[in-house]
């Protein structure tokens, strides 16, 4: 039990040497460790220790700077500044480098490039842009009705009646233009394959 | 002229010193590295145990302040914030030379490897009294573990205080006392037994 206990103030009082040292030890502590120190060999040559070799510590020489300490530290600074410029002068494009402006000068175009392009783009399913306009479909129709009156005339009345034939095709045209509606359609179906 | 400007200079608080850099003032960044070099020199010295490393390290130090003057706010100390930086530097530094010695011996076959072999016995008197040499205190120190050697050197070779400690370290003052006590007990340990 008392070996127990004088290993607990051993414990205690190695804890305690710093504090003792640097005089930051309570006045109850400071107790403790004077009467510790005195019963106890063993803490008092390890403290006598600890507190020469501080001591010894606090005499080593300074190791100082030598002479060249500020030319040397002056060529690093000049380097160092040398190589960043350098570093940045070799390193060409790069978007860490590109400033604020650039990115919304870019943000913009390519929305209005994108605007653009949506306008162009017809709101409607169907496409007319391919269907022939309605007067050139006219046109042929007439022309195909104009033929067809034609080849019907005898060959005799042909000749004669080609002027007439002509000025009438505007009447046979309205005449014949419902009726042979769906007959038109397919020829011109065909002639377009 | 000069001479008031110098003797003006050197009044200056290193918080003035770092405004006046931060506003442009070279001067006062040379005044800056005048103040620090040697005092930087000998903590990373301590910590990293190679003064060529270590001036190249300070160095390295005062290029980083001079690039990131700005990062500096007076919320901290100046001279905290510069150890911060040296402290964190030394133990890329270390990192890196840990990573070499693994290479390295790991490319060694194992009848290359040698022993270490225990050096000589220091004397009862010595281990008393802490006679020890420079040397051999400089080789514990370097023995001790990266947490252990910084809060040691800031406290027993900087003599900073533990609130300085704090800082540089980032962590609380229970910590940072319970380091060093256990630092210094450590190091006598390594001493006698070297």
């Amino acid at each position: 039990m008392e070996v127990l206990s004088l290993m607990k103030n051993c414990y205690k009082f190695k804890s305690l040497i710093s504090n003792y040292i640097d005089k930051e030890i309570s006045f109850r502590d400071r107790k403790f460790f004077d009467s510790h120190k005195e019963s106890c060999i063993s803490c008092k040559t390890m403290f006598s220790s600890v507190f020469a070799t501080k001591r010894q510590m606090q005499a080593m020489p300074n190791v100082s700077a030598g002479d060249d300490f500020m030319e040397n530290l002056r060529t690093k600074i000049l380097n160092d500044r040398n190589s960043r410029i350098l570093a940045s002068q070799n390193q060409g494009f790069s978007f860490r480098r590109a400033p604020a402006f650039a990115y919304g000068f870019s943000s913009v175009m390519v929305l209005v490039i994108a605007g653009f392009i949506f306008l162009q783009i017809p709101t409607t399913g169907n496409s007319t842009a391919t269907e022939m306009p309605v007067a050139a479909q006219e046109k042929i129709e007439d022309a195909k009705t104009f033929q067809q009156q034609f080849d019907a005339t005898p060959e005799h009345l042909k000749s004669s009646n080609l002027a007439n034939t002509k000025v009438d095709s505007g009447k046979a045209k309205s005449d014949n233009n419902l009726g042979n509606f769906e007959n038109n359609l397919n020829k011109v179906d065909y002639q377009k394959k | 002229m000069i001479m008031e400007k110098e003797i003006k200079k050197s009044q200056l608080t290193d918080e003035e010193l770092i405004k006046r850099f931060q506003e442009g003032d070279l001067w006062a960044f040379e005044e800056i590295v005048r103040r620090y070099r040697d005092r930087l020199t000998n903590f990373v010295f301590r910590y990293i145990n190679d003064q060529r490393e270590a001036e190249d390290l300070v160095q390295d130090t005062f290029l980083k302040l001079y690039q990131n003057k700005h990062a500096y706010k007076e919320i901290a100390k100046f001279s905290t914030w510069i150890y911060t930086i040296a402290a964190n530097l030394a133990k890329t530094l270390l990192r890196k030379r840990k990573t070499r010695k693994l290479m390295f011996f790991s490319q060694l076959g194992p009848e290359d490897k040698d022993l270490d072999l225990p050096a000589n016995e220091r004397t009862s008197q010595e281990i008393v009294e802490g006679q020890f040499d420079k040397k051999i205190i400089q080789d514990a120190i370097a023995k001790l573990p990266e947490h252990f050697r910084v809060a040691i050197i800031l406290r027993d070779v900087q003599e900073l205080s533990y609130e300085e400690i704090c800082n540089i370290i980032g962590k609380p003052i229970g910590t940072v006392k319970s380091r060093i006590n256990r630092a210094r007990l450590r190091l006598q340990k390594e001493l006698v037994n070297m």
